[in-house]
């Protein structure tokens, strides 16, 4: 049998008022090709979540900023491997930790060293658990 | 929540997109299935190392969906530790559509050569069929099955080492000379040549 829906929602942190996810591809120019790598990831989370597909999750992440202040990380980071290194940062959740994914902020990867430290998604992430239904909206690809 | 399918037709349909999207999906599918069928073998990935005669790390990152560096030759030697074939052919953008909203454990699962029923399956109708119309004696002079035990029969006989056993099912005709033919086990001879099933001496 062919499913026909996702099974998994996938929201996004609302920046300003616009997803984050779009204002990070816009401001970053990411190109079409990674922006297709990106969204084949994104899908088959949304299809799977991490049970088919290993390594479709990396992490947790810890900060390098003030690792003491991220213990127990629930950062994780989807990995596309393509003209640049994208990584945008997502949690679990954090509502509905067995049907949902939260992305929190888009992050580059280059030489090993991400351009956005795990501490800035988990403080987004915080926000979300405060108030889900202002600060995080459904991904439209997947509404 | 929205249908997969109306939304994957109208990516696919930009040209760069479409070429990273597919190219992700192929690693994602190949990591997935060789994981799906080491497990179906039973193996740890150590398991699997060794028939590829590598190392468990080098399993664990061909399993990850961000390998990107197949080789065939690397997909041959993995065919042929699962008993599968490799198939590698081009495609079109329109069948990814159904490539990826079939994904999923069971599609990724392959019958290994020694339990494939498209190939056993066939070998047992004809061995079936054939007894059966042995049975019944209902093989016509122009069938493939009589021209075949008809070849048989004329083919020349290899020596049979006759070693003088006693009748395997104890049968009543005891004067009978019963020979164990050495190059079928399994099937006895009467001494005047003719065969019988194993153990079916009568």
């Amino acid at each position: 049998m062919i499913p026909s829906k996702w099974h998994w929602k996938i929201y996004e942190y609302i920046e300003g008022d616009r997803s984050t996810l779009h204002k990070w591809l816009k401001d970053e120019a990411v190109t079409e090709r990674d922006r297709g790598q990106l969204v084949l990831k994104m899908d088959l989370l949304a299809m799977h979540g991490t049970s088919l597909l290993t390594g479709i999750l990396a992490g947790p992440i810890a900060s390098k900023r003030e690792p003491k202040k991220l213990r127990g990380s629930r950062i994780y980071k989807l990995k596309v491997k393509g003209d640049r290194q994208l990584r945008p940062m997502l949690c679990k959740g954090p509502v509905d930790m067995t049907g949902e994914f939260t992305f929190l902020i888009g992050a580059i990867e280059t030489g090993g060293i991400l351009n956005v430290d795990a501490l800035d998604a988990e403080a987004r992430r915080q926000e979300v658990i405060a108030d889900p239904e202002n600060t995080r909206e459904l991904n439209g690809r997947y509404k | 929540m929205g249908a997969i399918n109306e939304t994957l037709r109208t990516d696919l349909l930009q040209p760069e997109f479409s070429e990273g999207y597919a190219e992700s999906f192929l690693d994602a599918y190949i990591a997935a299935q060789i994981k799906v069928l080491r497990e179906e073998n039973h193996w740890t990935q150590a398991d699997l190392a060794k028939h590829l005669d590598t190392t468990q790390t080098a399993i664990s990152r061909i399993e990850n969906v961000n390998y990107s560096a197949w080789n065939i030759r690397t997909l041959k030697k993995l065919a042929r530790a699962f008993r599968l074939r490799l198939k590698v052919s081009f495609e079109t953008y329109g069948s990814l559509v159904s490539d990826f909203t079939g994904l999923d454990r069971e599609s990724l699962k392959r019958t290994p050569r020694e339990k494939d029923p498209e190939l056993l399956g066939r070998v047992q109708t004809k061995t079936k069929r054939y007894h059966r119309k042995i049975n019944s004696g209902r093989l016509s002079a122009g069938s493939r099955c009589f021209r075949a035990k008809k070849k048989i029969e004329a083919a020349p006989r290899k020596p049979v080492r006759r070693d003088v056993i006693s009748h395997p099912m104890g049968s009543h005709d005891r004067g009978t000379d019963w020979t164990r033919n050495t190059n079928s086990p399994g099937q006895f001879f009467l001494s005047n040549g003719n065969s019988t099933g194993a153990g079916a001496g009568q």
